[in-house]
């Protein structure tokens, strides 16, 4: 048992009976029914529960091996998992639990989430209604259809590397707060939770969050300069490395760039004249 | 707290040893200073890191020899986040010491010379005024009688002062450690983010404002919240419940409640509870038993209940109902 864990300084439910764990959940969340529905034997559960306006930010532990069932909620769900293992069924489709491996929750199914005895993470919950009216009024478009996250979610996405950072940074700020921060500290970044959830996943409208030319990604980058180092001994064209990576010139430069500070030619000519040096 | 790793060098704006170069590259980020050097045969040894964004830049500046720079007035606010190195710098009249356990803020217009030794190295936040005008308004409902001024000198003892030096690197890291730009929008909102937490962190001509809207809930969402804790007082009520009742933050709600009627929440759902408690002992029906009012006040234990109440009545449960079944009431 860690000596102090992650919002300890809002505390929801500390207890070993997992009926009063599930009505303090039930009370700002939904309640769970347990699965199969038999009295677990002792549970030694912590949930602490920090509630901003449209957002809260959870951690729990419950201490022995349990499989949990929650209702649909009209609340997106993403799970940052700190120690042990779970796994969430939702719509048939599983999803593994691990330090390293959250997932997303939908708002509009029920699900069933299972743990292992030293299972803990942090929680990340979004009003499904609150997260429209930000997503509208960052596009600027009306949202007649209601936000769907994918069941396949791509955690390795900037926006979405940058959010799994910022939520313990985040904790931790909050965590160090006396006096507390204002209501107007805490709704900004508030928005920038709702801003980091919408950037970071894929959903029925994150192509609404691309970058007006798409990027090619690392990997192109990497091709690309496998290919000037193979090849240093004559002069390479952006075309060429763009038939071989199959991104567009501009995307490519662009990437590359940015990626490593400097563009292929110049690293082009650089591998060429490293060549011809080792040649003389 | 967060130390930088790589300080933008993703983003190089200018590697040099010629003096010129070196005040060009810094006009194009904050304005042209006037150089001196500590000893003429020397050379400067120039890096400069930038990264733009909408209303901030995120710049990185290391010299390689002791300098001497004075720079005029800019549009701009300036804040430094020295991470190596020391040295002394004037903000106007103000002498400040540049540091990494200091911060120095240069507010528009203002004067600013900096004698730098020869490792300083630090991370700079620019920052376009507008977007601090447009959120302080934003935020106060009030149109600014006069431009933002800053207070230059600032530690990081403070929790506020600190939460935005994290915020601040952790952009950096994050703009120099991501293979591909991060959204647009997304960035935008951070840079928003950053412009709140600078209003709140640093002492300025319209710090006063902002206290002022802190403490205060609407009195309504007071009401509301002292009639939920009222209806309920028969089980245990969380700050989350209430928030959602209010439509205010935990943090804003336990503060505001504290300001206004000096005492924490739990304080105040606990004495609520013994209050309706007294209540009932005092207006008992035949069936009326101290344990069923501690079990309906939210207490689990009649010992504790026992307890809290003598603490604030000065007398037993027990006491309060004999009175007041009166002598006759007991035969029953």
């Amino acid at each position: 048992m860690n000596a102090s864990n992650p919002l300890d300084n809002f505390p929801l439910v500390r207890s070993r009976d997992i009926e009063e764990v599930c009505d303090a959940i039930g009370r700002i969340y939904a309640r769970p029914a347990l699965s199969p529905a038999r009295k677990v034997v002792a549970v030694d559960a912590s949930v602490n529960n920090c509630r901003l306006r449209y957002v809260a930010l959870a951690y729990s532990s419950y201490g022995a091996p349990l499989s949990l069932q929650y209702p649909e909620t009209g609340l997106f769900v993403q799970l940052f998992p700190v120690r042990g293992a779970g796994e969430v069924v939702q719509g048939g489709i599983s999803a593994t639990l691990g330090p390293g491996a959250g997932t997303v929750i939908s708002s509009n199914a029920a699900y069933t989430m299972s743990y292992s005895a030293e299972y803990a993470h942090l929680v990340l919950r979004l009003d499904g209604a609150a997260l429209t009216t930000k997503l509208a009024a960052m596009t600027g478009i009306a949202i007649n259809e209601p936000i769907r996250t994918h069941a396949e979610q791509d955690f390795r996405h900037p926006a979405a590397c940058m959010l799994q950072q910022y939520v313990p940074l985040l904790i931790e700020t909050l965590g160090a707060a006396n006096p507390p921060y204002p209501d107007w500290w805490i709704l900004q970044t508030e928005q920038l939770l709702m801003a980091l959830f919408l950037c970071g996943h894929r959903h029925n409208y994150s192509h609404l969050f691309e970058n007006e030319a798409p990027a090619a990604g690392l990997q192109q980058v990497r091709w690309a300069e496998e290919y000037i180092e193979a090849n240093a001994q004559r002069g390479i064209g952006l075309g060429e490395l763009a038939a071989v990576t199959g991104v567009s010139e501009f995307s490519l430069y662009r990437s590359f760039k940015y990626s490593r500070g400097y563009s292929p030619l110049e690293f082009a000519a650089r591998q060429r004249a490293k060549r011809e040096s080792q040649e003389c | 707290m967060l130390t930088p790793a790589r300080s933008l060098d993703r983003f190089p704006v200018v590697r040099t040893q010629n003096a010129d170069e070196m005040c060009a590259a810094l006009e194009r980020i904050y304005a042209k200073p006037t150089l001196h050097l500590g000893a003429a045969a020397e050379k400067v040894d120039v890096a400069i890191n930038c990264y733009p964004l909408k209303y901030i830049t995120l710049g990185n500046t290391k010299y390689g020899i002791g300098v001497n720079l004075v720079y005029p007035q800019s549009e701009l606010v300036m804040k430094t986040f020295p991470i190596r190195g020391r040295g002394d710098a004037k903000v106007d009249a103000c002498a400040a010491p540049l540091d990494p356990q200091h911060s120095v803020t240069v507010s528009p217009h203002m004067h600013f010379a900096v004698k730098l030794d020869a490792n300083y190295e630090t991370l700079l936040l620019l920052i376009k005024p507008a977007v601090l005008v447009e959120k302080l308004e934003a935020i106060t409902g009030k149109v600014l009688s006069e431009p933002l001024r800053f207070c230059p000198v600032q530690d990081y003892a403070d929790p506020a002062a600190k939460a935005l030096r994290d915020h601040f690197l952790f952009l950096v890291e994050m703009v120099n450690a991501s293979p591909v730009p991060l959204p647009r929008l997304l960035l935008e909102e951070y840079e928003e983010t950053l412009a709140v937490m600078f209003l709140h962190a640093n002492r300025h001509n319209h710090s006063v404002l902002l206290e002022q809207l802190a403490p205060d809930l609407a009195p309504w969402q007071l009401a509301r919240a002292q009639d939920y804790i009222e209806a309920h007082a028969e089980r245990a009520i969380t700050v989350d419940e209430l928030a959602a009742v209010t439509g205010v933050s935990v943090l804003a709600l336990s503060a505001a409640f504290r300001r206004a009627r000096g005492v924490s929440l739990a304080e105040f759902v606990c004495a609520v509870r013994l209050r309706r408690a007294r209540d009932q002992l005092q207006h008992p029906s035949a069936a009326t038993t101290v344990a069923a009012i501690a079990s309906a006040s939210g207490y689990a234990d009649i010992e504790r209940f026992e307890q809290d109440y003598a603490a604030t009545f000065g007398e037993d449960p027990g006491q309060t109902l004999a009175r007041s079944k009166g002598p006759g009431a007991s035969i029953n």
